[in-house]
């Protein structure tokens, strides 16, 4: 063998030995993923929330019926309603009952009153006492999602649905007329509150903790400087909303700034010698509807908060006497002083009367912080629903409606849970060469965790175990999703690699090949 | 040591950014100030996220705030490398009622501000034993005054609006000798100082001047010189609102201050150093100070060499290790003796920085030179800040002066930061790995594959005129 011969092969013989080593170095590290039960939960169905409505028939209304062959017909009516609205997630268990109410309620017409009465008429109070007692024994508070559903016939009163501030007795009017197609028509109504969630206004989808901003907006505060007792404002028309969110929902923290100077150059301002909304002759100002569509952002009319929630600002923008009284003009209707900027708030526009002092108190500040709470719904989801008699209105949500928020924010967790797991799961599959370290492993077991433990606790009736772990699994899932580790790396597919190597070492290769294939030939 | 180059006018802080956290608990209070530290970087737009427990430390002998026995519950860091500019004046104005649009703050033109002597904005917030808050915000500023315009001062002419939410808009003036000479005429005439209340009615056409016109009997332009620097007291009558600023006048500036810090680097290759702080008693009393001085784990500091000496005397000063638990202590036992070591805290690489706190007494007229060496530590290559050759900034001291004995209020001075040159890697190494390893392969290659292909040929030599040898031959 001679030399050159030798050589060649010494060469190849090295890039032999060499690749093997070269491929390991290029492997990546890759956590086991617990990928079967991934795939099972995924393909698993989230257990259904049943919901339980008694219908209460007060006797009277049954006086031209038969009582028993009516109330199975109407069960039959209401299950078929109930089907209706059935969603995937929800299921509905009717019972159907005649009572007899003691005292003639006919001729109440404060729904409060009548409220009361049918607490006390129900024994919904020691219910109620019970509830609590049995809380503070399992140190847990119980979210049973089980509803009254009275009908009665109270003439004075307007038709409708009436929605108590709290507990979970609702009642229904229905007026002078107590035949079967109104009966059954009402009842159609009562059904869409099970649906009154919508991601369309909420603030963000991404979490449901939120930080509130409360400013007061003087726009030009010569000559009149505005001061405002937030404390009570608050604590009065929106404390008791809060209490309940955080105890039951999220954790939502606020807080109040004044600031003073802000320009309205977003909008277009109008001078009108119209009519405005109270009726009155007289030069106002409005900003048309389709300016306000243009607003992203309010720049400087927002806080100085630091925070890591999202912050939902409200503010009470008083406009300076040069603009006062300031409308939002609607195209045709009522001037309006309220609006939303989806993203960043809602604004409520307080023109301050000659008669207003320059300290906004609790009384002066009713409509702006009625308007607040109203844009709070908006923000947190929850739909003004139409038949129905929000009748309180410095209760801001109502039970029933905190229930549907909490258990559709359930299912949304869980299915978001699944899903991300399913995205990161295919992703891994499709990607073998990126990097997944142990931390990722750890949050996508406990994520699976979390959602095995909410599906039990779902399936037990837990339904606060099931919401509260279903939002940690969501927290690791996140975490999981946007690991760091994950957005820097450059994933390279072997051709790639190739792709990178081969301009270096094929024009060095060529020749030692064409080299080795003339030696050989020469032998 | 700007109250020596400016005056004690106000709080100075020291080069960069500073951070001053005292919590209700001791508890945990790491993990709260990490929590306000990025607290604070989000409103401020500043890198105080980076003060992590490299930097960060507790004073224990510091009192930043007149409320006492706070010390265990503060958590310090400083940026000395920190620059402060337009995006932390923005949320800073932001957090004033009228922000930037009425007031005094209407003044602040960032492009006129940044240009000045020196400037240091500041917010604290504190909380009484009454249990209210209360919101300071303070900025600072030296500049040249030539004219009492507020437009060649700031480069903005005072308007108005002032700001309706202020109950007071005041502009006073201190060190002037005669203040009868001022127009218009100002509202509160005090000891050394006088008050322009500004109203509301303020003319929003004209900039709001002060005009300065001082009588012939004169011999100055009326300028005290013992507050701010103006060391030449003969500029003659000078009727046009000029004041020439010619410089620092040590002998003037002593009149009224208290102590005069000086702190340097003793550099002695790449490899150890010193630190030496030298603080001066102006004082016609003692003086009880407290240092406290922190210094980052890459100086590793010998303890052992920490020593203290004093013009009056030719021997080094004997320190003593107090050693005393925090609450037992009070002030008379921290100066019971002329130096005392109140507390060391050791570094840990990438851990903590080193940490000591002395007690001294100073005589009037006494200088301490306090020093210390370290050793340089050697970061890796990743850990070395892209201008890497500039050095690292090292935080100031603090000398914290107590003073109930003497009636002073207690201040807070800070030393000058120092630039350490730590010994850097051969940033150009990578570089020159690459090109020294592909040169070599490709040498080796080259002529590797110069042999492998060069062909087997016939080479023409000549040996004698006369006949011609064919010789077969390898290149």
């Amino acid at each position: 063998m001679n030399t050159t011969l030798k050589v060649l092969l010494s060469v190849f013989f090295v890039i032999l030995c060499g690749s093997p080593i070269w491929y390991h170095t290029m492997t990546v590290h890759q956590t086991k993923l617990p990928t079967n039960k991934l795939l099972n939960l995924s393909s698993s169905a989230n257990p259904k929330i049943s919901i339980q409505i008694k219908l209460l028939f007060d006797e009277q209304i049954l006086k031209t019926q038969n009582k028993d062959p009516f109330l199975s017909k109407v069960k039959k009516e209401v299950t078929k309603l109930s089907k209706e609205f059935q969603q995937e997630f929800l299921t509905f268990q009717i019972n159907t009952q005649a009572i007899k109410l003691k005292k003639d309620y006919n001729n109440m017409n404060d729904p409060k009153k009548i409220t009361k009465f049918l607490e006390e008429s129900l024994s919904f109070h020691k219910e109620k006492e019970n509830q609590k007692e049995k809380e503070k024994e399992n140190n847990t508070e119980m979210f049973e999602p089980k509803y009254t559903l009275v009908l009665l016939n109270i003439p004075n009163l307007s038709e409708g649905i009436y929605l108590p501030p709290t507990g979970r007795l609702i009642w229904i009017n229905l007026g002078e007329s107590t035949n079967e197609d109104n009966l059954l028509n009402n009842l159609r109504n009562f059904f869409p509150i099970f649906g009154c969630i919508t991601n369309t206004t909420k603030f963000t989808t991404q979490t449901d903790d939120l930080h509130l901003s409360f400013i007061l907006l003087n726009q030009d505060p010569r000559g009149r400087v505005l001061n405002w007792e937030f404390e009570e404002a608050f604590n009065y028309y929106l404390q008791p909303t809060l209490e309940k969110l955080n105890k039951r929902f999220s954790e939502i923290t606020f807080d109040s700034e004044m600031i003073a100077y802000a320009d309205l150059e977003h909008f277009r301002v109008h001078k009108s010698n119209e009519a405005n909304r109270n009726n009155e002759k007289g030069v106002h100002y409005s900003i048309s509807k389709k300016t306000l569509r243009r607003v992203i952002q309010i720049g400087e009319w927002s806080s100085s908060v630091a925070t890591n929630k999202p912050v939902l600002r409200f503010i009470l923008f008083v406009p300076g006497q040069k603009f006062t009284p300031l409308f939002i003009n609607k195209n045709s209707g009522k001037n309006r002083d309220a609006f939303i900027v989806p993203g960043i708030g809602g604004i409520s526009i307080h023109n301050l009367n000659k008669s207003e002092t320059q300290l906004l108190n609790k009384n002066d500040l009713r409509r702006s912080f009625l308007v607040f709470a109203n844009q709070m719904r908006l923000f947190l989801g929850i739909k003004n629903l139409e038949k129905f008699n929000y009748y309180d209105p410095s209760n801001v949500i109502h039970d029933i409606e905190l229930d549907m928020l909490i258990l559709d924010t359930l299912i949304k967790n869980l299915n978001e849970a699944k899903h991300s797991l399913v995205s990161l799961h295919t992703l891994i599959e499709e990607l073998p060469y990126m990097e997944i370290p142990e931390e990722i492993g750890t949050h996508i077991q406990n994520a699976i965790n979390e959602i095995q433990f909410s599906e039990s606790n779902m399936k037990k009736k837990n339904y606060k175990s099931a919401y509260f772990s279903s939002k940690r699994a969501i927290e690791d899932c996140n975490r999981a999703f946007f690991n760091p580790s994950i957005s820097s790396q450059l994933y390279f597919e072997m051709q790639n690699r190739f792709a990178i190597y081969i301009p270096i070492f094929l024009p060095m290769l060529a020749p030692l090949i064409t080299k080795l294939f003339k030696q050989i030939s020469s032998f | 040591m700007y109250h020596l180059k400016y005056g004690e006018i106000g709080r100075y802080s020291p080069p960069g950014g500073e951070l001053i956290a005292t919590f209700e608990t001791k508890e945990d209070l790491e993990s709260k100030f990490r929590t306000v530290s990025r607290k604070i970087s989000g409103i401020f737009g500043t890198s105080q996220k980076f003060s992590d427990l490299t930097i960060s430390a507790q004073p224990f002998y510091t009192e930043f705030n007149s409320l006492e026995s706070t010390s265990q519950r503060t958590h310090y860091s400083s940026l000395p490398r920190e620059p402060v500019c337009t995006e932390n004046l923005t949320p800073w104005l932001k957090l004033l009622p009228c922000r930037s649009k009425a007031g005094l703050a209407s003044l602040l033109n960032p492009i006129k501000l940044y240009d000045l002597f020196y400037h240091s904005m500041s917010v604290e917030v504190t909380r009484s034993q009454e249990n209210s808050l209360s919101f300071h915000q303070q900025l600072l500023l030296v500049v040249e005054l030539k004219e009492f315009k507020f437009s060649q001062i700031f480069g903005t002419p005072l308007i108005g609006p002032i700001c309706p939410f202020s109950s007071q808009t005041k502009i006073q003036i201190e060190g002037f000798s005669d203040y009868s000479s001022f127009t218009p005429t100002p509202e509160e005439i005090g000891n050394n100082q006088v008050g322009f209340i500004l109203k509301e009615n303020l003319n929003n056409k004209k900039d709001f001047n002060l005009h300065y016109s001082p009588k012939e009997n004169t011999n100055n332009n009326g300028y005290n010189h013992n507050n701010i620097g103006n060391g030449n007291s003969n500029n003659g009558n000078d009727n046009n609102n000029n004041f020439n600023n010619n410089g620092i006048n040590d002998e003037n500036i002593s009149k009224n201050q208290s102590i005069k810090l000086n702190r340097f680097l003793k550099e002695s290759g790449k490899i150890r150093g010193g630190v030496i702080t030298q603080i001066t008693n102006l004082e016609k009393n003692d003086l009880h100070l407290t240092l406290y001085d922190s210094l980052p784990w890459f100086m590793r500091v010998y303890f052992h060499t920490l020593t203290i000496k004093s013009n009056f005397e030719n021997k080094e000063i004997e320190i003593t290790d107090l050693n005393l638990e925090r609450e037992q202590d009070n002030e008379s036992n921290l100066f019971a003796n002329q130096a005392s070591l109140l507390r060391i805290q050791t570094s840990q690489d990438h851990g903590r920085p080193s940490i000591f706190e002395l007690a001294l007494v100073l005589k009037p007229g006494e200088t301490f030179q306090i020093s210390v060496d370290y050793l340089k530590g050697f970061l890796n290559f990743e850990e070395h800040p892209f201008d890497g050759n500039r050095g690292f900034d090292i935080a100031p001291a603090i000398v914290s002066m107590h003073g109930k004995k003497q009636n002073l209020k207690k201040r807070i001075y800070y030393t000058d930061s120092l630039l350490l040159m730590l010994p850097t890697p051969d940033f150009t190494m990578p570089y020159n790995v690459m090109t020294i390893t592909t040169t070599a392969f490709l040498i080796w290659y080259g002529s590797f594959l110069n042999n492998l292909t060069g062909r087997a040929g016939l080479k023409l030599k000549k040996k004698s005129k006369a006949k011609w040898i064919i010789k077969p031959d390898k290149f």
